[in-house]
């Protein structure tokens, strides 16, 4: 039996959840929980930032840019390829936005 | 449940509190909506991931040790008495009546109900950091914000028992302080150290309107707030209670105090200062959609400390002398100090929210605050001996209120910054902080410069309009311009 096996008398009954006696238990592991998660978090998006600077490096980030500079997200692969076979057109005007920025 | 009055009352109270759960999400719809609307499309997807997971990481929390705050630290502790007894029993994250239970049926919708208040405090800082906030480093802040340090300043300011509420007067109905002063102090906190987005300033120093992208969305996201906030508003009262005194049955609404009040007063009030708020940023900001809409928000915000008493009249008033100085305010700090707030919740929140306070303690000097805890000895009283509403105790009371948002933020920000946790390297930001991991959030809209050609069209008609354009001299203006918009 996990809790409860009748309603008769329902102003005698209190708590409705199965194995009560837990909640410090429970309370505990829920506690430690949202704390790994947050690290979990934090590290996942220091690895996405890494990634991200990273490429940035190796394509330029003129060319991150992209099209209207500040406005359209680039495509990832797109950039890598242009990378890789230096065939990467990146428009005047855009390169000159982003001279000397630096991560 | 003893008598069918009593069963009535207490399933009618569990019900009224679930409604306005219901109605509360809307406030973060809202938010959602105008948040993704006002940052440009390159940040879109972490905007929305940042303002939607902070929902829960507040929930889990305010179960963990929020509620149990609230309850635990009326007295301080250490001013008016120690911690509160009973609050292990009732509010504890392993108390029996944190959970399904037969012998309570309020505990958990009274919970819920201030989750969603939590919610609102951490969604406030949310918009202004908007574009190069981390998202780990927000959702540290607004747990901070939404399960620690508001419900510390309910616990002082908005429970009756509460020890600014007996020894200052305190009075906040509808949490101008304890919730927007709050959070806009917290959120100053965070953007002192932040600092603003790339681009946002000029090498002169001049100010650069980044605009939304989508102002129509945003303004849908700021009339969804409106919708919700009809659930905040009528969670900040008790519907049902015996005031009576000497005997006498009486029952009515109260406000969070206890003191009778009517919902239909403070609908009343509650459009009354939405509308002298709209009003009033429609004239002081030329009809910017943006700002006319977060008017209203910031009138009623400005007038919630007193919209339990006011005259729908004084609430109107109120609401737009308040918006006026808080959109003159957010553009002088924003000059002066370099101050990148993007949604103006410094502002909205903040400054209005200390004026509603403030204002509140001269417009009802003298009320009754609360009924009186034996023990405790007020500094300005009724002449019946109840702890009264005055000038000093609420504007100190919005000092204290502002101070406990931004202090412990700030601090909190600046350790995050000293581990270069707070904001996104500058690459990121520039690229757009969607691009790591995620697609476009429009994928098939190829922007003007693959357009068809209308751009190019639409400019070089706009040059050939250049000379005819022009207004005669001493035309009247108006006409000229008529006259030159019928050729078309």
């Amino acid at each position: 039996m996990t809790g409860l096996d009748s309603f008769t008398n329902p102003q005698e009954i209190g708590a409705l959840y199965p194995f009560a006696g837990t909640e410090v238990v429970l309370a505990i592991a829920g506690i430690l929980l949202w704390l790994a998660w947050h690290v979990h978090q934090m590290r996942a998006e220091n690895r996405e930032n890494e990634a991200a600077v990273e490429l940035y490096r190796k394509v330029g980030t003129a060319r991150a840019l992209g099209k209207d500079g500040t406005e359209w997200l680039p495509d990832e692969t797109e950039l890598t390829r242009e990378a890789g076979t230096g065939n990467g057109a990146v428009r005047g005007e855009t390169a000159g936005k982003v001279t000397g920025v630096t991560t | 449940m003893q008598d069918q009055l009593q069963s009535l009352t207490i399933l009618f109270t569990e019900f009224y509190y679930w409604v306005t759960i219901v109605f509360m999400f809307l406030i973060h719809v809202g938010f959602a909506t105008y948040e993704i609307a006002v940052v440009r499309p390159k940040n879109m997807q972490r905007t929305l991931m940042k303002t939607f997971v902070i929902i829960p990481l507040v929930t889990i929390t305010f179960f963990f040790f929020g509620w149990w705050i609230y309850n635990a630290l009326p007295n301080g502790p250490g001013i008016t008495g120690g911690l509160a007894e009973g609050a292990a029993d009732t509010a504890a994250p392993w108390s029996p009546l944190m959970a399904p239970n037969l012998s309570d049926r309020i505990n958990g919708v009274f919970w819920a109900a201030f989750l969603l208040f939590s919610w609102t405090a951490a969604a406030i800082v949310s918009g202004a950091l908007l574009e190069r906030v981390r998202t780990g480093a927000f959702l540290i802040i607004g747990t901070l914000v939404g399960s620690v340090l508001w419900i510390i300043d309910a616990a002082w300011g908005w429970h009756p028992e509460g020890w600014m509420v007996q020894v200052m007067g305190y009075h906040d109905a509808y949490a101008s302080g304890v919730i927007h002063a709050l959070a806009g102090g917290a959120t100053l906190g965070v953007l002192i150290v932040l600092g603003p987005r790339i681009g946002k300033f000029g090498k002169r120093g001049e100010v650069r309107d980044i605009k939304p992208h989508n102002v129509w969305l945003a303004c849908v996201g700021l009339f969804l707030i409106f919708t919700g906030f009809w659930g905040f508003y009528v969670a900040c009262n008790i519907p049902m209670l015996d005031v009576g005194t000497g005997g006498q049955v009486y029952f009515s609404a109260t406000n969070i105090y206890l003191m009778p009040t009517t919902l239909s007063g403070i609908t009343l009030n509650f459009l009354m200062s939405f509308s002298g708020g709209i009003l009033a940023a429609y004239v002081v900001s030329r009809g910017d959609p943006f700002w006319t809409f977060s008017g209203g928000l910031a009138g009623v915000i400005a007038t919630s400390a007193g919209n339990d008493l006011y005259h729908p009249i004084q609430s109107m008033l109120l609401a737009a002398i308040a918006v006026a100085i808080i959109f003159k305010l957010h553009f002088y700090v924003e000059r002066r100090f370099k101050l990148d707030d993007v949604v103006g919740a410094v502002a909205v929140h903040g400054y209005a929210g200390v004026f509603g306070v403030v204002t509140a303690g001269f417009m009802l000097w003298g009320y009754p605050a609360a009924a009186p805890v034996a023990g405790t000895t007020a500094w300005f009283t009724t002449p019946e001996g109840w702890p009264a509403i005055n000038p000093v105790g609420n504007t100190l009371g919005a000092l204290i209120m502002f101070g406990l948002g931004f202090l412990p933020v700030y601090v909190v920000a600046k350790i995050l910054n000293r581990f270069g946790l707070l904001r996104v390297p500058r690459a990121v930001e520039l690229v757009g902080l969607d691009v790591h991991d995620h697609t476009s959030a429009y994928p098939y809209f190829h922007g003007r410069l693959d357009g068809n050609g209308l751009a190019d069209e639409e400019r070089a008609l706009a040059e050939a309009m250049n000379d005819t354009a022009t207004v005669p001299p001493g035309a009247p203006s108006l006409g000229a311009l008529a006259r030159e918009d019928m050729r078309r």
